[in-house]
C-alpha cells in the first residue's frame, strides 16, 4: 500500500518550503515526490543529498489541468512502479485538484494506494485577494483535509483573522493551522486522520445566515447533465445532497464543496425520501442564488422547480 | 466552390450545411506523425511545414492550425522558456513580475522577433500547399493568459489591488494579439483564434470587468481586416460561455469539461458556432479507434441542429495521440452513416461468420493484406492502399495482395479473429508491418522483398 499525501495551494502560498520541511519530517519512509516545475525555487539540492527520495517532474504546469492529466497519470504509475511507502504530490498553483481524486478513485488501476490527506498551504497576506479572484482557490480548499496558513510572521493579525474567516465561511469544518516559514507539526497531521475517521461531519453550528435551496430534477435528467449541473453550482455551495431515480437506478448525490461525488445507492431508502430533489446549502456570502439561476439557464428542462 | 474550406467558411457564417466541418488542434502532435518531437516541430520550419502537410493529408480536415504554441508572443517578450520532448513549452519567468510599468507600445512584437519568421515562413508555405482546400488558423496567445505569461501569480492580486493596472496590462496584451494577428492574416491565416485557457479560472463577473472589452475588440479588428475569428478555452469554461459570446466571436472551442450539447444552446442563443470537444485523455490518448469513432458519431447523433457545429479536440491534442485515433475520428466525421454502420457491425458480427485465415507459414509466394476502413473515402486508407498498389506493380505476380474494407462484415470478423485493431494497416504474411502510418515506397519494397527472401529459403 502506497500512502499519498497532496499538497495543493496557490501560486506564491510557500508551497515548495513546505513541501522541504514536510519531505524531511516524512523522511523515514521510502518516498517519492511528484512536483511541477512552476516553483520559484527548486526542491532539489541540498535536499536531495540528504535524504534518498526520488523526484518526479511533472512538465508543462498545471499537472491537474484537464490536457495534462495524462503527463501526471505516466508519472504517477512510473512511481508506484517502485512501490515506495509514501508519495507527496506538490500540485501546480493553477490546478484542479478535483481531478487527482477523479484519476485515483479509478480502483482497478490504482488499488493499493490511499490518498492520506490532501493538505492546503495559504498565505494569510494574499488570501482574501486571491479567493475572490482565482476559482481554483475554492477547489483546493474544498478537497483539504487540513489548511496551513502561512506567512504569519509578516502577516498583521488583521489579515491572520480575515483568513481563518473567509476559510471558514466557505468550508467550516475545515481544520486549520498558522504557521510560518512552511513549518509543520507532526501532530497536525493527525487532525486529517480523526477528521477521514468521522467522514467530515459537517453543520453541527446552528448558523443563521445559512441559505438553503431546494432543487426539483426531472427524471430525464441523467447522470452526465446532473453532474454538469453540478459543476456549475458546486463552487458556490457547502454541502448539496439528495436521491435521485434514473432509469430504475437510484443515486445518491453528496457533494462537499467542489468535490462532487454521485454514486449508486443500494441500500433500502426510507419512505420519508423524496426522490428527485438535491438541496443545497451555502454560507451567507455564498453567490448560490446566482449560480442556481444561471445553471437552471443551461438546464432548463430539467430543472424542474428552485425553492 | 465546394472545398473543405468552403463548408468550414459557411459554418463560421452560420449558413445551414449539409455536412460537419473538422478541425483536428494537431499541434505537436502533428511531429509525431513523421518522427519529429514537440521542440523540433516548434523550432524548426522545415519540420513543422512536413508535419502539417502529414496531417493535411491523413486528418483529411476542413482547417488546420499552423502553429499551436502559446508561448510565442511571452517568449519574444522576455519570458524565459522549458522546452520538452512531447508538449509545447512552459513559460518559467515574468518579466513584469517586479515592477508595475506597462511595457512600452514599442516592444510589440515585429514580424522579425522571436520565432515569428519562422511562423510566417510556414504560414504561407501552407497557404501555398493547402490553401485552396483547407482553411488555415492562426492562433494567438490570449491577453489575459498573455498578461499572466509577463506579470505571474501577481496578476491574480492585481486583479484585487489595482483593477486600473490589471486593465492596462490586459489592453497592453491586446495591442500584441492584434499585431500577431494581423501579421497572421497577412500570412494568409484564414481564421484566428484567441486561446486563453486562464479564462476558466475566473469568474463571469471578473470576465466582464476585465476582459469583455479588450476581446470584442480584438474580434473586431480581425472581422475588420477579414478573417473569421474563433475564442479558445479550456478547463470547465462553462460559467463564462454566455459571457464569451457576448464578445461577438464568429466561433467558440471548449473542452471536455464543458458539456457540448448545453453549450451549443447557449452559443445558438448568439448565432456563434461551436467546437470541440473529444476528450483528450481517455478518448483521444487512450481510447480505441473504435471508441474515437462512437465518439464523434454518438456527438453528431446527440446535436439536433447541426448548423453551428465544428468537430475538433479538447484543445491541442496531446503527442502520443495514436495516428489511427485521429484517422478515426475523421472518418467518423466525413462518413458517418458508414462509420455508425461499421461500429454497429463491429459489435453485433458473430463469431462464428466462417472467415478463411490464410495458412501464413506455408504461402506459396508473401500474401501482402491491406486493411481499410474504405479506401474510397478514407484519405489514410486511400495512401496506404495506394502504397500497396504501387508495390503490386513493381512485384507483380511475385505477390499476392488485397484488400479488406470494413465496411463489410465478413471483413470486420476477419478483423476480429486476427486481431486487428487499427487502421488502416498492412500485414505482409500475417504480421503487422506499417499500423496508421503510411510507409514510402522504398520501405513497403524493403519489408516485402524480406518476405520474398524467407519464402524461398
Amino acid at each position: 500500500m502506497t500512502g499519498i499525501y497532496l499538497i495543493t495551494g496557490f501560486l506564491g502560498a510557500g508551497k515548495t518550503t513546505f513541501l522541504k520541511k514536510f519531505v524531511r519530517m516524512q523522511s523515514a519512509h521510502k518516498m517519492r515526490v511528484i512536483v511541477n516545475e512552476f516553483g520559484k525555487e527548486g526542491v532539489d539540492g541540498q535536499l536531495l543529498k540528504e535524504l534518498p527520495i526520488v523526484i518526479d517532474e511533472i512538465n508543462n504546469g498545471s499537472i491537474f489541468c484537464s490536457c495534462r492529466l495524462e503527463q501526471f497519470e505516466t508519472v504517477l504509475v512510473h512511481a508506484l512502479k517502485e512501490k515506495p511507502e509514501l508519495i507527496i504530490i506538490e500540485a501546480s498553483g493553477l490546478s484542479d485538484p478535483t481531478n487527482i481524486r477523479k484519476i485515483l478513485s479509478q480502483k482497478d488501476k490504482y488499488n493499493d494506494v490511499k490518498l492520506l490527506g490532501s493538505i492546503c498551504i495559504v498565505d494569510a497576506i494574499n488570501f482574501k485577494k486571491v479567493i475572490s479572484t482565482a476559482r481554483v482557490c475554492k477547489k483546493q480548499l474544498s478537497v483539504s483535509d487540513l489548511v496551513i496558513i502561512n506567512k504569519s510572521d509578516i502577516a498583521t493579525p488583521e489579515d491572520i483573522e480575515l483568513t481563518n474567516k473567509l476559510i471558514h465561511d466557505l468550508y467550516p469544518h475545515i481544520i486549520t493551522h498558522l504557521t510560518s516559514f512552511g513549518e509543520i507539526k507532526e501532530e497536525w497531521l493527525s487532525d486529517i486522520d480523526t477528521q477521514n475517521q468521522e467522514s467530515h461531519p459537517l453543520f453541527q453550528t446552528k448558523d443563521l445566515g445559512l441559505q438553503k435551496a431546494l432543487i426539483q430534477i426531472s427524471n430525464n435528467m441523467g447522470i452526465y447533465k446532473l453532474k454538469k449541473f453540478l459543476e456549475m453550482i458546486c463552487e458556490d455551495t457547502y454541502r448539496i445532497k439528495g436521491f435521485l431515480k434514473f432509469d430504475e437506478t437510484i443515486y445518491l448525490v453528496d457533494c462537499v464543496g467542489s468535490l462532487i461525488n454521485v454514486e449508486e445507492y443500494t441500500l433500502p431508502l426510507d419512505n420519508s425520501i423524496k426522490l428527485n430533489y438535491i438541496v443545497t446549502l451555502a454560507g451567507p456570502s455564498m453567490n448560490m442564488r446566482k449560480s442556481l439561476e444561471n445553471a437552471q439557464k443551461w438546464y432548463k428542462e430539467d430543472i424542474i422547480d428552485i425553492q | 466552390m465546394n472545398t473543405p474550406k468552403e463548408l468550414l467558411f459557411k459554418t463560421l457564417r452560420h449558413e445551414v450545411t449539409n455536412a460537419t466541418p473538422w478541425v483536428p488542434f494537431a499541434g505537436v502532435h502533428a511531429g509525431k506523425l513523421v518522427g519529429y518531437d514537440a521542440t523540433e516541430v516548434l523550432t524548426d520550419g522545415d519540420k513543422l511545414f512536413q508535419s502539417l502537410m502529414e496531417v493535411n493529408k491523413l486528418y483529411k480536415p476542413n482547417g488546420q492550425p499552423v502553429l499551436f504554441d502559446l508561448q510565442i508572443e511571452a517568449e519574444i517578450l522576455g519570458c524565459e522558456l522549458v522546452w520538452t520532448k512531447d508538449g509545447p513549452p512552459s513559460v518559467k519567468t515574468h518579466p513584469l513580475e517586479n515592477t508595475t510599468e506597462i511595457p512600452c507600445k514599442c516592444t510589440i512584437p515585429k514580424e522579425t522577433d522571436g520565432r515569428l519568421p519562422m511562423a510566417l515562413d510556414v504560414m504561407k508555405r501552407m497557404k501555398e500547399a493547402v490553401g485552396e482546400t483547407t482553411a488555415l488558423y492562426g492562433l494567438i496567445c490570449g491577453p489575459f493568459t498573455l498578461a499572466s505569461h509577463l506579470r505571474g501569480n501577481e496578476i491574480f492580486m492585481d486583479m484585487f489591488d489595482d483593477e486600473d493596472y490589471v486593465k492596462a496590462l490586459i489592453d497592453y496584451c491586446k495591442e500584441v494579439g492584434n499585431q500577431l494577428a494581423e501579421y497572421y492574416i497577412n500570412a494568409g491565416m484564414d481564421v484566428i483564434a484567441i486561446v486563453d485557457p486562464l479564462v476558466s479560472q475566473i469568474s463571469s463577473d471578473h470576465f466582464e470587468e476585465f476582459l469583455s472589452k479588450p476581446f470584442t475588440e480584438m474580434f473586431d479588428f480581425i472581422r475588420d481586416k477579414g478573417a473569421y475569428s474563433s475564442f479558445f478555452v479550456c478547463g470547465n469554461a462553462t460559467r463564462n460561455i454566455e459571457v464569451m459570446c457576448q464578445t461577438n466571436p464568429d466561433s467558440i472551442s471548449v473542452d471536455e469539461n464543458v458539456d457540448l450539447i448545453a453549450a451549443k444552446e447557449m452559443c445558438d442563443k448568439y448565432n456563434i458556432c461551436i467546437g470541440g470537444n473529444i476528450p483528450l485523455t481517455s478518448i483521444m490518448l487512450h481510447g480505441t479507434q473504435q471508441d474515437n469513432m462512437k465518439y464523434v458519431v454518438d456527438m453528431l447523433d446527440k446535436v439536433e441542429n447541426k448548423k453551428n457545429l465544428i468537430i475538433a479536440p479538447g484543445c491541442d491534442m496531446p503527442y502520443d495521440v495514436p495516428v489511427e485515433n485521429g484517422i478515426g475520428v475523421a472518418q467518423a466525421v466525413l462518413q458517418t452513416e458508414e462509420v455508425r454502420e461499421m461500429l454497429k457491425n463491429y459489435v453485433a458480427v458473430e463469431d462464428d461468420i466462417q472467415v478463411d485465415i490464410p495458412d501464413y507459414d506455408h504461402l506459396e509466394k508473401p500474401l501482402v493484406e491491406v486493411f481499410t476502413l474504405d479506401s474510397l473515402t478514407c484519405a489514410a486508407c486511400t495512401y496506404m492502399m495506394g502504397a500497396a498498389n504501387v508495390a503490386k506493380e513493381h512485384f507483380g505476380d511475385q505477390i499476392d495482395m488485397v484488400e479488406y474494407k470494413f465496411t463489410m462484415k465478413e471483413n470486420i470478423a476477419r478483423c476480429k479473429k486476427m486481431g486487428v485493431t487499427n487502421l488502416p494497416c498492412i500485414y505482409v504474411n500475417g504480421k503487422l508491418k506499417f499500423s496508421s502510418i503510411i510507409p514510402s515506397k522504398e520501405e513497403l519494397q524493403t519489408v516485402i522483398e524480406e518476405s520474398l527472401k524467407e519464402i524461398n529459403q
